[in-house]
């Protein structure tokens, strides 16, 4: 059974209880009385599988209110807790999506983890890492409306030992213009309920049809670095390896708890990828070239 | 590789070495006791030439991105260097270590 299963008002219910689901390799169990909590789960985990009443609680989670009439907020709360700062009450839902991105970045240590989407085609992994504003997120939701499967939006998850990245198909956060244009690329998809005015601007969150993402791991062979530019043709250029790595590392979460293996996780990763920057202005059409054209060859020093 | 950065990598315990064609990163371990500053860390930094002490801290940024509160401490347990083909760092930074201190 999944969370779309239960009607609203019995869904409402066993979250103010506490429902426990499965997220990627991850159980979550979110109690929450906040409407606002109860409209987003609806929305945006409505393929989530409800987990075992005997399952393993990765991630025990209170979406708490503070003051109820002045200024009300709400409170993230891992393992009883306050994680995060308390947010207005209107933003709750990115407030879960962030602790969630905080808690498994914790958590997780002996996974290197970067901040980047992830997609995956005929078994292989493009890595889009990127820095906010960068376009990511839109990028991630045209490569999905061009046939890409959806591994993450936020955080790559690379094994150890396998060197594969792990499934996290969780909503895609989007940002002001980002939400209509996605809207448009992806009709399929479900809307969250609107965020304005977060510290990032008006905020939406997009579940992905279950259809169109993939929990199964993937290697990556492909590593791409997006770059947004208004009004610039889609275009990618040739980043040498040393470069790569760097922005990489970057963009990491976990290296330092990792050491040295880290590092040669990472090196690995680069050995094994091609990788390039992408320039583009319209994301359809920066899709359009990642999934009809080879990246282009690194020149040799 | 020059023979300063050769000699200042061989010389130091918990370096690591990546070379692809013309270039290469180096994993430089600091003692992992210390804040903000590491002697042996900017030690081995010192002598290649190009590098400095001067670490940022990334993933901090990357964090604060994320949502992450402000008030977390920063210390470095590691950084990383790219080196051209002569030797010369080009790029450098600290792999920074956060942890919860504001929340």
């Amino acid at each position: 059974m999944n969370l779309g299963d239960l009607a609203p008002g019995p869904l409402a219910g066993a979250l103010s209880r506490g429902l426990a689901f499965r997220c990627g390799p991850f159980v979550i169990r979110l109690r929450t009385r906040l409407p606002i909590m109860w409209r987003a789960m609806a929305a945006l985990y409505a393929d989530a599988p409800v987990a075992d009443p005997d399952a393993f609680i990765d991630y025990d989670v209170d979406m708490r209110p503070r003051r109820r009439w002045v200024r009300p907020t709400a409170v993230f709360c891992l393992d009883g807790r306050a994680a995060l700062e308390p947010l207005p009450l209107a933003q709750a839902p990115a407030l879960f999506e962030w602790g969630l991105n905080w808690a498994v970045v914790e958590t997780c240590q002996d996974t290197l983890i970067f901040h980047a989407a992830v997609l995956a085609r005929d078994g292989q992994a493009l890595v889009l890492p990127g820095q906010p504003g960068a376009g990511k997120s839109t990028l991630t939701v045209a490569l999905v409306a061009a046939g890409w499967a959806l591994l993450s939006d936020e955080l790559a998850l690379v094994d150890t030992a396998t060197g594969l990245v792990a499934g996290l198909p969780r909503p895609v956060s989007l940002k002001g213009p980002s939400i209509a244009i996605a809207g448009r690329l992806l009709p399929r998809g479900t809307f969250g309920p609107c965020i304005p005015e977060t510290s990032k601007g008006a905020m939406c969150h997009l579940r992905v049809p279950p259809e169109l993402t993939q929990a199964e791991p993937a290697r990556p062979t492909r590593v791409v670095f997006p770059c947004f530019t208004p009004g610039a043709a889609a275009q990618c250029l040739p980043l040498p390896k040393g470069q790569a790595f760097m922005r990489l590392a970057e963009q990491s979460f976990t290296y330092h708890a990792l050491g040295r293996a880290g590092f040669e996780v990472a090196a690995r990763l680069i050995d094994g990828s091609e990788t390039a920057d992408l320039v583009f202005g319209d994301a359809a059409a920066a899709a359009d070239l990642l999934s009809t054209q080879a990246l282009p060859a690194e020149a040799v020093a | 590789m020059g023979d300063t950065a050769t000699a200042a990598l061989a010389l130091a315990d918990g370096v690591v070495r990546h070379d692809w064609d013309g270039e290469a990163v180096v994993y430089v371990e600091a003692s992992g006791d210390t804040h903000l500053y590491d002697p042996a860390l900017t030690l081995v930094l010192d002598a290649l030439p190009g590098a400095g002490g001067d670490l940022v801290g990334w993933a901090a940024r990357a964090r604060t991105a994320l949502g992450a509160p402000q008030g977390f401490e920063t210390w470095f347990p590691a950084a990383v260097a790219r080196l051209r083909r002569d030797g010369v760092v080009v790029e450098q930074a600290g792999l920074d270590r956060t942890a919860e201190g504001g929340a």
